[in-house]
């Protein structure tokens, strides 16, 4: 083989590297792998993601302005019936105080009130909650019950909801002519923030 | 490669210069003038040469064939400068000069084949130096060396073709020819032939004529003095290495590999190049938009609280405030209702009502009947037993447990 035919194999071998190595790296094998952390394209893949994200976010701000007003706007609408406290703590007392008049308005004993934990509303940051009670009092006949009920169900501002009513007897009671009577009271709280204004 | 280059021929005593001047590949020659008599001739005789040289000027005295012996010797290029006292030997045993007296050239013949020769030409010091130091008497010349007449052939562009002869009828020396083959300078000096010139010429070969100003019995391409002189200035470009002249240097070898060598490094070098500047690119890249994710950073945590904090009071108010709010309902109508399941001879020990169903269990005269009356009211739906009936002898009544659901119970 002749020196000349030499070199033509040899810039032909050339040639087909070339190829090869631009081959290998349209399919991106010369490139370092996408999972691989210390790849600053990764890492730049990584970023540009993520301020993609955070410009969407911004971008949508006004869409969650909005939504804001809507709850707002909800919230300040169950003003009415609900209860406006700036704890769950003070809230529960005042409702307390509530049932606890309408009963012995009735002319019947103080019943015995408890609070009732209640399930995700009542996470202390959320702006509005239901709050529950649990009353036991003591009546003479099912009628002095109802009327309880009665009164309890039509407060108005704010409103009260028996959400269960148990009761015992006269039938079969240890005391002659007693019916106890075990109700579950709710209301809708409103938090107010620290300064006084209503959330 | 281009520059200027004088081509000193000697026709007896007297001097003709040829002036070639090459640009890239293609050369310009023309005969800028003769010295008659040049060794001995004023510098007056020379200027008009002079004129024409500066000190960028390449001077090449060509040395007259009949001054040379000539020899070939199977001796690789590659090995000249180890062949020093092999070639000395050679010209000692078969020169008519000893090679103190002489100044020695090599051509290389077969160069592009696996075992090229070597032609060994010399020609006595005596007859070349003062030639030699009559150069820079009068020319203000740049570097200068001298070759064999021989060393033209190698710039005629024989290499391109599968076959050529050029005839050469140098009434000196004798007619002669001389024979390139698949691009390589094959024999120098061969005596002229004309069957073997037709052979190569019906064979397709190219058959040039060197011009000696005297008939030659053969037809073929004319190679003019001017030519050949641009032949033998062409020839370190035409054939690099191939000659190593008398005096001077040695043209560049080529190197064949040269060029595949740097293309090789040039692609490794571009690939590694690339991957670094894609790195580079990307490295400017997340520093730019690190830097703008910065400066968006306070309105994304504004934008974060604002939207989780309204997220969150839309799920508190959809998800658990306003179905709760939905199913209060009085309990008090359906608290009557369920107690006015029980007949008036009957009573419960318990009742138990909340917004899915009523428990209720009691006394009755008949136990089925409250179940019944139950079933019957529009707040409830699918009353059951919950335990069997039994009587109560004392009071002749039976005893009952009943659940009922709410029909207005929310899901």
């Amino acid at each position: 083989m002749t020196n000349d035919r030499v070199r033509k194999g040899v810039m032909l071998g050339v040639v087909l590297l070339l190829v090869a190595l631009v081959g290998v790296d349209r399919l991106g094998l010369l490139t370092p792998d996408d999972d691989a952390p210390a790849s600053a394209r990764s890492a730049f893949l990584v970023e540009a993601s993520a301020l993609e994200s955070d410009r969407a976010l911004v971008d949508a701000r006004p869409a969650w302005a909005s939504l804001a007003r809507e709850t707002d706007e909800q919230i300040a609408r169950l003003q009415t019936i609900a209860l406006s406290e700036r704890t769950p703590e003070l809230a529960q007392g005042r409702m307390r105080d509530m049932v606890v008049a309408a009963v012995t308005q009735l002319g019947l004993d103080r019943p015995r009130t408890s609070a009732v934990d209640l399930t995700r509303a009542n996470a202390e940051r959320e702006r509005v909650q239901i709050i529950a009670l649990r009353v036991d009092l003591t009546a003479t006949n099912p009628r002095e019950i109802f009327s309880v009920i009665d009164r309890l169900e039509n407060m108005r501002e704010p409103r009260l909801h028996v959400a269960s009513v148990e009761l015992s007897g006269p039938g079969l009671a240890q005391i002659p002519r007693q019916v106890d009577a075990t109700l579950r009271v709710e209301a809708i709280v409103l938090l107010r923030e620290q300064n006084g204004g209503a959330s | 490669m281009s520059g200027t280059h004088l081509i000193l021929n000697i026709e007896g005593q007297n001097a003709i210069a040829t002036l070639v001047r090459t640009s890239g590949s293609s050369p310009a020659a023309q005969t800028i003038g003769s010295v008659t008599n040049a060794l001995h001739a004023p510098r007056s005789d020379w200027r008009a040469i002079a004129e024409q040289v500066n000190a960028r000027t390449l001077v090449s005295l060509v040395v007259p064939t009949e001054w040379c012996a000539s020899r070939e010797a199977p001796i690789e290029p590659r090995d000249w400068a180890r062949s020093e006292n092999a070639i000395r030997e050679l010209v000692d045993s078969t020169f008519p000069f000893s090679s103190s007296e002489a100044h020695v050239s090599l051509i290389v013949l077969d160069a592009h084949t696996t075992s090229p020769r070597t032609l060994i030409v010399g020609a006595a010091r005596a007859r070349i130096e003062p030639w030699l130091d009559a150069i820079p008497t009068n020319l203000a010349a740049g570097a200068i060396r001298a070759v064999p007449e021989a060393a033209g052939l190698l710039g005629l562009g024989a290499q391109h073709d599968d076959a050529c002869v050029i005839v050469d009828p140098n009434p000196a020396v004798g007619a002669s020819m001389h024979r390139f083959e698949r691009g390589s300078l094959v024999s120098v000096g061969e005596p002229f032939d004309s069957d073997e010139v037709e052979d190569v010429r019906a064979l397709g070969g190219r058959v040039m004529v060197l011009e000696r100003g005297v008939e030659v019995p053969i037809a073929g391409e004319t190679v003019s003095r001017v030519s050949f002189a641009a032949g033998t200035a062409m020839e370190p470009l035409a054939a690099p290495g191939a000659v190593r002249p008398f005096v001077g240097e040695r043209s560049r070898q080529a190197r064949p590999m040269l060029v595949p060598a740097g293309m090789l490094a040039a692609a490794i070098a571009l690939v590694i190049a690339g991957v670094w500047y894609e790195s580079q690119r990307y490295s400017g890249a997340l520093e730019r938009v690190a830097s703008r994710r910065a400066a968006l950073a306070d309105s994304v945590a504004d934008v974060t609280a604002e939207r989780d904090a309204a997220l969150r009071a839309r799920d508190t108010l959809e998800g658990e405030v306003a179905p709760t709010i939905d199913g209060w309902r009085p309990i008090l109508p359906t608290l009557r209702e369920a107690l006015d399941a029980l007949p008036d001879d009957g009573f419960a020990y318990r009742v138990r009502l909340d917004a899915r169903r009523v428990e209720m269990s009691g006394e009755a005269p008949r136990a089925a009947e409250v179940l019944e009356r139950l079933d019957a009211s529009n707040a409830f739906t699918s009353a059951e037993q919950t335990q069997p009936i039994s009587t109560v002898p004392i009071r002749e009544l039976e005893t009952f447990a009943v659940r009922a659901e709410r029909t207005e119970a929310t899901p």
